[in-house]
C-alpha cells in the first residue's frame, strides 16, 4: 500500500538504518537550535504531506454560478486559504562517511548536511520574521502595526528602548511577558555587555521583559514579541525531513523537506526594531 | 436523587481544546449510566430502556471514532509518555466498548443478555476513560500547543456536529497495531520505508525552549 510518506523514498537509498540515525540526529541537533520561529510561532501541526493548506476561516463572494445557471437568490462564494509552501534543501553524504559510520566512527563528516540544515532553518526563519511574498506569506516584521524603533548598535540604549518598546505594547492592551527576538550580532553585543555594578545586560533585559532574549540567525535587527498563545501560527504539513534522491559510487544525494505556511493572527503583538 | 437522561453535549461554536470536549463527553456518559440505573431501579419498562439507551449508545461509537480520527494520530506526532502505548490501550478499550455497544443490539432492551451487554460496555468505557484521563490526556496536555488542542477541538465538535448518528461510520473494530502503524505513517512520525528513525525528525514545537 503506498502511503503518504513514500516520496521521500527513503529505502531506496544505499544507506543502513545505524547511519541514517546518525544522519537524522545529526540534522535534529542541527535545526533544533536554528528554527528560532518555531520558539515564537505556535506550532499548528504537523498534517502531514498531503496537507495542502490553512484555513482563514473568511470566504470570498463568487461573482456568477456555473455558465448557464441563474438561480434567483441563489449565492456562491469561495473559501479562502493559505496554500503550504513546500522546500527542499539538497545535500550530499559521503558513501565512504556512511561506511566508517557503520564501522563505529563517533566523528562523521557531515558539512554538507549541516551547511543544508543552516540554509533550511534560514528559509523558515525569513518567512516567518521577514514574510516570504512568493508564498503569500506576510512577516512578523511586515504584520506589525507599530512604527519601527531605533535599537542601533549602542549597549547602552538598549534598556531603555526596550523599556518605552514594551510599555507600547503594554499600553495597547498586549500584556507581557514578551521575548526579543535579535540577529546575532545584536545579541553578541548584549551578553558581552555589563552595565555598571555589573549587573549583566543580559539579565537587565530580560527583568524589562519577563522573557527571554532569543538568538535568532536569519532576523534584521530585533523584533519584541508578546510571549502567549495565538499570535502567531506555523501551520506545518511536513515536519523537516530528509528525502532521498539518488546515488553514484562515491556519493549519496539527500534533501532536507518541509512543508508549511504561516500568518500573522494579531499585528499588535510584535514591534520591530531596527 | 434521580438522574434524568440528558442529551449529549453539543458545540455551542466558541473554541475549546479537545481535551475539554473529551472530558465533557466522559462526563455525560458517567451521567448516563447512572440514569439508566435509576430507570432499571424504576422498572421502566422496554421502550423506555431502548429510547435512553439509543444515544448512549450511538455517542459511546462516534466517541471513539472521532478519538480515533482526530485525537490519537495528534497523541502519537506530540506526546512524550509512550504514546504508542496509550493508543494501543486506547484502541483496544474502543473495541471492548464497540463490541458491548453491539451486543447489547442483538437484544431486546430489558432482557438479562441486553442488561449483561450494557454492563460490559460500561466497564469498559469506564477503564478507557479513567486510564485516558490520567495517560492521554495528560500527556497531550504537557505536550502540545495550545493552538493544536484548539484546533483538533474544532475539528472533534465538528465530527460529531456531522454525525449524529452512527449511519455512514465505520464502527468495526481496529487492529491496535495496524491503527497505531498507519497513523504514525499519515503523521509523518514513522516510514514504513525509513528505517528505524521515521520520516520526520519530530522536531516540532520549540515554543518555551
Amino acid at each position: 500500500m503506498t502511503t503518504v510518506t513514500d516520496h521521500l523514498l527513503r529505502s531506496h537509498a544505499p544507506i543502513p538504518t545505524k547511519a541514517w540515525q546518525a544522519i537524522d540526529d545529526e540534522a535534529k541537533e542541527r535545526l533544533s537550535s536554528l528554527l528560532v520561529a518555531r520558539q515564537v510561532a505556535d506550532w499548528n501541526g504537523p498534517g502531514g504531506w498531503a496537507h495542502d493548506a490553512h484555513s482563514l476561516g473568511r470566504t470570498d463572494r463568487l461573482s456568477a454560478l456555473p455558465p448557464g445557471m441563474t438561480v434567483d437568490g441563489a449565492e456562491a462564494r469561495q473559501r479562502r486559504v493559505l496554500p503550504l509552501a513546500e522546500i527542499t534543501v539538497p545535500f550530499t553524504v559521503s558513501r565512504a562517511e556512511i561506511d566508517d559510520i557503520q564501522r563505529g566512527a563517533l566523528d562523521p563528516d557531515f558539512d554538507d548536511l549541516d551547511r543544508a540544515a543552516r540554509e533550511a532553518a534560514l528559509i523558515e526563519t525569513r518567512a516567518v520574521f521577514h514574510g516570504w511574498p512568493a508564498a503569500g506569506i506576510v512577516g512578523i516584521t511586515e504584520a506589525s502595526s507599530y512604527p519601527s524603533v531605533e535599537l542601533g548598535a549602542d549597549c547602552s540604549r538598549y534598556p531603555t528602548v526596550v523599556a518605552v518598546a514594551v510599555d507600547k505594547l503594554r499600553r495597547n492592551g498586549i500584556e507581557g511577558p514578551y521575548d526579543l527576538v535579535i540577529s546575532p550580532d545584536g545579541y553578541t553585543r548584549i551578553v558581552e555587555t555589563a552595565e555598571e555594578g555589573g549587573y549583566l545586560l543580559l539579565d537587565h533585559l530580560a527583568t524589562i521583559l519577563g522573557g527571554s532574549v532569543i538568538w535568532a540567525p536569519g532576523v534584521d535587527g530585533a523584533v519584541l514579541v508578546r510571549r502567549a498563545e495565538g499570535d502567531f501560527i506555523i501551520d506545518a504539513g511536513q515536519d523537516m525531513s530528509i528525502g532521498y534522491r539518488h546515488h553514484d559510487a562515491d556519493t549519496v544525494y539527500l534533501y532536507l523537506e518541509e512543508s508549511f505556511t504561516f500568518r500573522v493572527v494579531e499585528p499588535d503583538a510584535a514591534l520591530v526594531l531596527t | 436523587m434521580r438522574n434524568a437522561m440528558t442529551d449529549p453535549p453539543r458545540n455551542d461554536g466558541a473554541p475549546r481544546d479537545i481535551t475539554e470536549l473529551i472530558m465533557d463527553d466522559h462526563v455525560w456518559f458517567r451521567q448516563e449510566f447512572a440514569a439508566l440505573d435509576d430507570l432499571r431501579a424504576g422498572q421502566a419498562d422496554e421502550a423506555e430502556l431502548a429510547a435512553a439507551w439509543a444515544p448512549l449508545a450511538a455517542r459511546l461509537d462516534l466517541h471513539a471514532v472521532a478519538e480515533e480520527e482526530i485525537f490519537y494520530p495528534k497523541l502519537l506526532r506530540v506526546g512524550e509518555e509512550d504514546p504508542q502505548d496509550e493508543t494501543l490501550d486506547a484502541i483496544g478499550d474502543h473495541n471492548d466498548i464497540r463490541d458491548a455497544v453491539h451486543q447489547a443490539a442483538d437484544h431486546r432492551a430489558g432482557t438479562d443478555q441486553w442488561w449483561a451487554a450494557v454492563r460490559a460496555a460500561r466497564v469498559a468505557n469506564d477503564e478507557h476513560m479513567a486510564e485516558e484521563e490520567r495517560d492521554a490526556i495528560a500527556d497531550f496536555k504537557l505536550q502540545a500547543p495550545a493552538a493544536l488542542g484548539l484546533e483538533l477541538g474544532r475539528r472533534f465538535a465538528q465530527y460529531l456536529d456531522d454525525h449524529r448518528t452512527t449511519g455512514g461510520v465505520d464502527t468495526s473494530d481496529k487492529d491496535p497495531e495496524a491503527y497505531v502503524r498507519g497513523a504514525e505513517e499519515d503523521e509523518g512520525v514513522r516510514s514504513p520505508d525509513a528505517g528505524s528513525s521515521g520520516s520526520s525528525l519530530g522536531i516540532g514545537s520549540l515554543k518555551g525552549r
